[in-house]
């Protein structure tokens, strides 16, 4: 009797899938069951198919990719150990910087400032004028910074603003110690990168998009 | 005249000056561009509320009107791309300084909107839309075919009868609603907002609704055809409609924390996520 594959089995053999290659009858077997899997191939695709796009941008010296490896290991993002042929280790090879330049850069932005908040010790609302309740989380200097900077623009905005830095902030914590907790769990990992990025888009609303 | 009388009258011509200068600050205009059938339309609003509908012919209507001299409008057309933005002037009172627009253009029209505050909304569109705000509410109706890209902070979400359409929607503290919506790929992510799916999740699509403390609610028909994944890591779940097992999943239930199953087909996949929220599957 013929054993069905693993989804880690599927994963190990992503490269050739998103290549264009043909799906085996075991693959076939296991995508057709597998939803999980089978959009994972479909995404890659897309991205296989979108690259090029980004081929233009600069890229970062390789320097660069093993200092963001080692922050998304110490993040917990990524395993320190992954096996050869593993899903990140597909994603850290050459041809698929292109695509990790934007990611890689939020990702990073996202870490640094967590790691800055932890360094810096927690700075309240005091310091705006207004005292945070016992349970929202703090706030750090990049964000008092971009609070700043809304409100010489749009006062009106800040507090909206602040409220939501706050809410971002929780949902990282929360994240990680959902991580911390479970290191091996694809869906902490989701949750600590949907935390990121609802703070990533919250800055570049900020940024991007304030009066001038 | 009595002093009563004075009185009266002085009220009377105050009142008229009054509305007088409101109505010159209140300036109504309209400018007109002809274009082709698919235009790029970005509006970029500093106050105030933005409405887009479909018009006739291959003409953009921009109409608009200014509740201030403090803020003044751009417009500029490049071929087929039409841009429209308010900005304030040197010493103008934020909010209070906004510009209601209202917007009519071909159905199959991309259109990017921004606005700090004020509803936007879009109806019966068939192209790419981006509505970005801050604290704006966002209600978008009947819109078909393309993508849509929501983003807010603190502003709800409504999107109503939206069909083969790409949804990536995010807030931090809105809520979102969602009524018969259904495509290939539905996003939905609030922090502590709720969020509301009513629908039957069709399509064959890929649905994503996820929280941190927000609570999420899926109401689905019984002939709805989906593969089920739910959880929640510290709130409770609560299925009220009967799907079967999945022969082979990649989550473990966790009684009172997560289930999995699937109903007919299961043509789509659905995941509804929560970090602390409450997830609440219902047959309607």
């Amino acid at each position: 009797m013929k054993v069905m594959l693993s989804c880690k089995q599927f994963e190990d053999l992503l490269p050739d899938l998103v290549d264009g290659g043909e799906w085996s009858a075991d693959q076939r077997v296991h995508g057709q069951s597998c939803s999980r899997c089978s959009t994972l191939v479909e995404d890659l695709r897309q991205i296989v198919q979108e690259a090029p796009q980004l081929a233009a941008m600069d890229e970062p010296s390789p320097r660069v990719w093993l200092e963001l490896r080692k922050s998304l290991v110490a993040e917990g993002i990524i395993r320190p150990h992954a096996k050869p042929g593993r899903l990140m280790d597909f994603f850290f090879t050459p041809r698929w910087r292109p695509v990790l330049v934007p990611l890689g850069a939020a990702a990073a932005l996202a870490i640094v400032l967590v790691a800055h908040r932890s360094d810096s010790g927690p700075v309240n609302g005091a310091q705006n004028g207004a005292v945070a309740p016992a349970n929202v989380a703090a706030l750090d200097d990049e964000d008092l910074q971009l609070l700043d900077e809304v409100s010489s623009k749009t006062p009106s905005l800040r507090a909206t603003y602040e409220d939501n830095l706050r809410n971002a902030n929780a949902y990282i914590q929360d994240a990680k110690d959902s991580v911390a907790r479970n290191p091996d769990s694809n869906d902490a990992r989701d949750q600590l990168m949907l935390a990121y990025n609802e703070k990533t888009m919250v800055y570049e609303m900020a940024i991007n998009r304030s009066p001038r | 005249m009595s002093s009563s009388q004075r009185a009266t009258q002085c009220i009377v011509l105050t009142a008229a000056v009054l509305a007088a200068s409101l109505a010159a600050a209140q300036t109504q205009q309209e400018k007109r561009f002809n274009c082709g059938p698919r235009p790029t339309v970005s509006v970029i609003n500093e106050y105030g509320p933005v409405a887009v509908h479909p018009g006739p012919g291959n003409v953009v209507v921009v109409r608009y009107i200014l509740h201030s001299d403090k803020v003044e409008v751009d417009l500029s057309q490049s071929g087929d791309r039409i841009t429209v933005e308010s900005h304030l002037l040197q010493g103008s009172n934020s909010d209070r300084d906004q510009v209601d627009y209202e917007i009519l253009l071909p159905a199959g029209s991309n259109v990017m909107v921004h606005s700090n505050s004020g509803l936007l909304s879009a109806e019966n569109l068939r192209g790419d839309i981006s509505v970005e705000g801050a604290a704006t509410p966002v209600d978008l109706r009947t819109i078909s075919e393309g993508h849509i890209h929501v983003k807010t902070l603190s502003g709800n979400i409504m999107l109503m009868d939206i069909r083969q359409v790409h949804v990536i929607a995010n807030t931090v503290s809105g809520d979102v609603t969602l009524k018969n919506v259904d495509g290939p790929l539905v996003e939905v992510s609030s922090n502590n907002g709720k969020i509301h799916y009513d629908g039957d999740f069709g399509g064959s699509g890929s649905y994503k609704l996820s929280s941190h403390t927000g609570d999420i609610e899926a109401m689905i028909p019984a002939t709805a055809s989906v593969d089920v994944t739910a959880s929640s890591d510290k709130g409770q779940v609560d299925n009220d409609f009967p799907l079967l097992p999945k022969q082979h999943s990649i989550t473990i239930p966790q009684k009172g924390h997560s289930f999995v199953g699937i109903a007919g087909r299961a043509a789509s996949s659905v995941l509804l996520r929560t970090f602390s929220g409450k997830i609440r599957l219902k047959q309607r």
